[in-house]
């Protein structure tokens, strides 16, 4: 059963008297439990997409239907209060603190592989840990979706692989729906089960992907599924 | 050794200053001999008479900084709230805030006679404008990323002031609180000298009047000493209250490294 559902969503913004069209009627139906990955050029729309879904950002026409009640983000920075400790900042969404919303942090503390840290402050750790700590803000708020925007841009490869692995153990785990927008065609094909390719606001490409976790980035079904999508963006830039 | 660097100017100058009044090398009435402004501490302290003067300044620079703090601090979080009452008091605070305390203490003094209240309303107008700039500028800059992480948790719009926006202007507040409480400082002794009959500008104005130079410039090295100490104890606090800011700045200790 789709748990969202996008139609005809467009989004337009006023630059100096100049409109400029970030989303251009985007349809899309989303099942509960699937990783979607939206791959496409900076500045494609990706991030506003992200926005309108999660709120920040009103949309000029179309309608969005969804059944959950919470969508969580990740965003590209780790944007956590600098005045916090890791475990606070992962407390950050909760108001109220019970038994139950205890246990849930020091859930995520220990999947994650923060719990050693979690007195620490986000100066403290690595980027790719603030990253991870982020993601765990979000888990605790239990979302129904989590959105994710480029949160791996700014990770050296190492780093970036060994979080793409955990965001999947996390996805198997969990079976939240994820929405994990980048710019990386690799990244989008290691990652979703359904991968979105957006170019100028329109979408331009939709295909699942059925490969078993964890994927091998030389498998030629790895290779072709990167090489269509590929394709898909270059044809649309060319043409 | 950073802590002995800071002593090597003053006690140069010390130096400079006993050798020449020893040798005569200038009019004794117009810098007297260290020994003889110590002569005249001891005196002052033995008497009780600095501590008087030290405790009246004290409290009355105390008293009108938290006054100030509380009136600027409410003013400035009412302004965050409100556009419209921003706009309509703009002018008016800008033309206030480049209105010298001094200039006003005629007027001040016309108002509220020579008592406690014309001195406080000096100190309070002195340290006003620090604290609340402070903090205005602290609420109204707040980083725009953080509050939408507020924003999509559902936050209300009184959550993301108590959760973000506040803990987040608490630097600007506690620097306009050092700064506000140094101008206090300044404005009292000024205040002080022009009307007042207790104090430590009191002390410095009847010894000139007595032609007392020894004790003026004890009181000048009790008002520079306090004043530093005040300062050290709100630093102190603002680092107790900034402990994660203070890591920040050192770059943190990488954990990872």
């Amino acid at each position: 059963m789709a748990q969202l559902v996008i139609r005809n969503l467009s989004k337009k913004f006023h630059i100096h008297n100049k409109e400029i069209t970030a989303l251009d009627n985007i349809n899309l139906s989303i099942n509960e439990g699937t990783f979607v990955t939206i791959v496409g050029k900076s500045g494609c729309g990706k991030t506003t997409l992200l926005k309108i879904l999660c709120g920040l950002e009103e949309k000029t026409y179309g309608e969005i239907t969804t059944n959950c009640k919470n969508i969580g983000i990740v965003f590209q920075e780790p944007r956590l209060m600098p005045w916090l400790t890791v475990e606070e900042n992962m407390q950050f969404s909760l108001l109220e603190r019970n038994h139950e919303q205890k246990y849930l942090v020091e859930k995520y503390l220990k999947l994650l592989d923060l719990y050693s840290f979690k007195d620490a402050y986000p100066s403290q750790i690595s980027g790719g840990m603030a990253q991870r700590v982020s993601l765990g803000r979000t888990l605790c708020y239990n979302p129904d979706i989590i959105l994710m925007d480029e949160p791996l841009g700014a990770l050296d490869a190492f780093n970036r692989r060994k979080l793409q692995k955990e965001i999947i153990d996390l996805f198997l785990r969990e079976k939240k729906t994820i929405i994990f927008v980048t710019h990386d065609v690799e990244e989008a094909t290691f990652l979703g089960q359904r991968i979105v390719a957006l170019d100028q606001g329109r979408m331009i490409k939709d295909i699942s992907n059925n490969l078993e976790y964890i994927r091998k980035i030389n498998d030629i079904d790895f290779l072709n599924i990167k090489e269509e999508i590929l394709n898909a963006i270059l044809r649309d830039v060319q043409g | 050794m950073k802590k002995v660097k800071g002593f090597i100017v003053p006690a140069i100058i010390f130096c400079i200053w006993w050798r020449g009044s020893e040798l005569g090398l200038w009019n004794a009435y117009i810098i007297p001999h260290p020994m003889k402004v110590v002569n005249a501490f001891v005196i002052l302290f033995k008497k009780g008479i600095l501590f008087k003067h030290v405790t009246v300044s004290l409290y009355r620079a105390l008293l009108g900084f938290t006054i100030s703090f509380i009136f600027a601090f409410l003013l400035a979080i009412s302004l965050s709230f409100s556009k419209n009452l921003l706009e309509l008091l703009e002018r008016i605070l800008d033309f206030m805030r480049h209105i010298p305390p001094m200039a006003l203490i005629p007027v001040l003094i016309l108002w509220f006679g020579i008592g406690e209240m014309s001195k406080l309303a000096v100190i309070i107008l002195a340290t006003f404008f620090p604290i609340f700039l402070n903090t205005l500028s602290g609420i109204m800059c707040c980083d725009q990323k953080l509050i939408e992480v507020g924003k999509v948790f559902g936050f209300s719009k009184f959550h993301i002031y108590i959760k973000i926006i506040f803990p987040q202007a608490i630097p600007s507040i506690m620097v306009g609180a050092r700064l506000g409480f140094g101008y206090s400082w300044r404005a009292l002794i000024g205040a002080e000298i022009i009307a007042a009959s207790s104090g430590l500008g009191y002390m410095i104005l009847d010894a000139e009047q007595l032609s007392r130079p020894d004790i003026i410039i004890v009181g000048i090295f009790t008002i520079g000493i306090l004043g530093s100490t005040m300062d050290y104890i709100l630093f102190k606090c603002t680092n107790w209250f900034l402990h994660w800011e203070k890591q920040e700045q050192r770059g943190g200790e990488n954990w990872l490294s």
